[in-house]
């Protein structure tokens, strides 16, 4: 057995790996999706009605499936992308399925603020569909997906305590197992203490961030 | 001697053939049946009240808004027939400026009036030249590196005729550019456009509700009411005749700063009245 400092250090590790991983997948596929679903919106630069109606129906199905039904649900999938159904890289496939729709219709919303004006003005002057997403879009809507990405990066933590039901660990399984499961409330305060710095730290860090890029003041 | 008939030569540069344009659910017509020309080199001014359907006249220039009867010719070519292809190689052709100026707040002075270089894939070398360039002549040389919403209205309008004017376009579309501004900018802007105007000899189509902006800058004005023309003209004979009613309304917030016996709104009626 391994002495209890290590246990908190090992899930700790388990808990960056599991959701910097999964987070790295929800930012690249969500902010695609994000994009498909903003673009091809009615009155969007490329209107596909029914391309986006299919897109935002799945969106809107995934987002209602509770996360750890998801969990079990898609263990075939799983196996078949990471080639095993156990372990910190086994939740990485549940975790991206859950956030991805979410951080999804964050970024929409982001993306959706951008003032008319500006696109018309973009278009006036030559851009094409793709420059307009890249050079006005995405800038002028950077503080909010930025913000975004901070309450992605916090609620996937919280998920990330249900990753233990396939041996995942984590923080989250840590406090489920010595705190809830053996009485030892100790370890499920220390845990609790850990997690709220680090959503501290996440929620400052994303703050900064967002100022930083924030030219509208 | 000269005589009105023998003005210089006409060089027709945009020109309207029964253009309209309805919007979907829409009872009445944006644009019905509109024709005219606009001259090379000339600032041609378009009035009329909101909803008059000045904006989508003025978005049918660059395509920004499809016209759905009738042409639009610039110099020998019907733009409603060009694919996206060549709209946005037209549309390079045409500078743009708004009342809210529309310039991108995450991008500095610098990186706007960069952008439609940019996106054109001109060489860095040049695009760094052309910039400065155009930032000095708009007298913004200092505010490159500022972002637009440090500057004040007349600021960001000068950036915003930068980044229209710097792929050297043969036409300049204002879109009631000094509406949002007071009244010392709105000189600056408008003497600005003039000389720009003057110097670089490219055609300006404004519109605008304000008959004080199209007595200050303006060659000839049309009169647009309900999507139709109903008068145009050299700005100072329809200053000095006024023949339809929307220009007389038009024409009446003028009417103080004239004594009334001159005053074309005053000698009006009183021909109308008898």
């Amino acid at each position: 057995m391994l002495p209890m400092a290590e246990k908190y250090l090992k899930a700790f590790g388990e808990t960056l790996l599991m959701t910097g991983s999964a987070c790295l997948v929800v930012f690249v596929v969500g902010m695609a999706l994000a994009i498909v679903l903003t673009v091809t919106a009615p009155g969007g630069l490329a209107p596909r009605p029914r391309t986006n109606r299919v897109l935002s129906v799945l969106v809107n199905m995934f987002r209602s499936i509770p996360f750890i039904i998801l969990l079990v649900a898609m263990l075939p999938v799983t196996r078949l992308i990471v080639g095993t159904t156990m372990g910190t890289w086994a939740a990485v496939v549940p975790l991206s399925a859950h956030l991805i729709p979410f951080f999804a219709r964050v970024s929409q919303v982001a993306l959706n603020e951008t003032d008319a004006g500006l696109i018309e003005a973009a278009r006036a002057m030559g851009c094409r569909r793709w420059h307009i997403v890249r050079h006005v879009l995405l800038p002028e809507a950077l503080p909010a997906l930025i913000g975004g990405a901070t309450v992605t990066v916090i609620a996937m933590i919280g998920s990330s305590a249900m990753a233990g039901a396939v041996g995942a660990g984590g923080l989250g399984d840590l406090a489920i197992r010595y705190g809830y499961e053996r009485y030892e409330t100790a370890v499920m305060f220390n845990v609790i203490g850990i997690l709220v710095v680090l959503v501290t730290a996440v929620q400052f860090a994303g703050e900064r961030l967002a100022r930083r890029f924030d030219h509208r003041r | 001697m000269h005589t009105i008939s023998q003005l210089p030569a006409r060089d027709p540069h945009i020109v309207f053939e029964q253009v309209g344009k309805t919007y979907p659910g829409a009872a009445s017509p944006a644009l019905a049946d509109v024709s005219f020309t606009i001259e090379r080199g000339e600032v041609f001014g378009i009035i009329g009240r909101s909803g008059a359907g000045k904006s989508t006249l003025l978005r049918s220039i660059n395509m920004l808004e499809r016209p759905d009867r009738g042409h639009v010719w610039i110099d020998d070519t019907d733009i409603g027939r060009l694919d996206e292809q060549g709209l946005v190689r037209l549309r390079r052709r045409i500078g743009m400026i708004f009342q809210h100026f529309n310039l991108m707040s995450a991008k500095t002075v610098f990186d706007n009036v960069a952008l439609p270089l940019r996106v054109a894939g001109v060489r860095r070398t040049e695009i760094e030249a052309r910039v400065s360039d155009l930032l000095a002549t708009v007298g913004l040389a200092d505010k490159a590196q500022a972002y637009p919403a440090m500057l004040s209205g007349g600021q960001k309008q000068r950036v915003g005729i930068a980044r229209a004017l710097v792929h050297r376009p043969e036409i300049l579309l204002c879109d009631e550019a000094t509406s949002a501004l007071d009244p010392e900018t709105t000189e600056q802007i408008l003497a600005l456009l003039r000389g720009i105007n003057r110097q670089l000899g490219l055609t300006v189509v404004l519109i605008t509700h304000d008959m004080a902006v199209i007595e200050e800058a303006c060659d000839r004005v049309l009169v647009l009411d309900n999507g139709l023309v109903k008068e145009q003209g050299p700005v100072w004979r329809v200053f000095a005749t006024p023949q339809a009613e929307a220009t007389l309304s038009l024409l009446r917030p003028l009417r103080k700063r004239l004594p009334a016996s001159v005053h074309p709104v005053e000698v009006a009626h009183r021909v109308a009245n008898g």
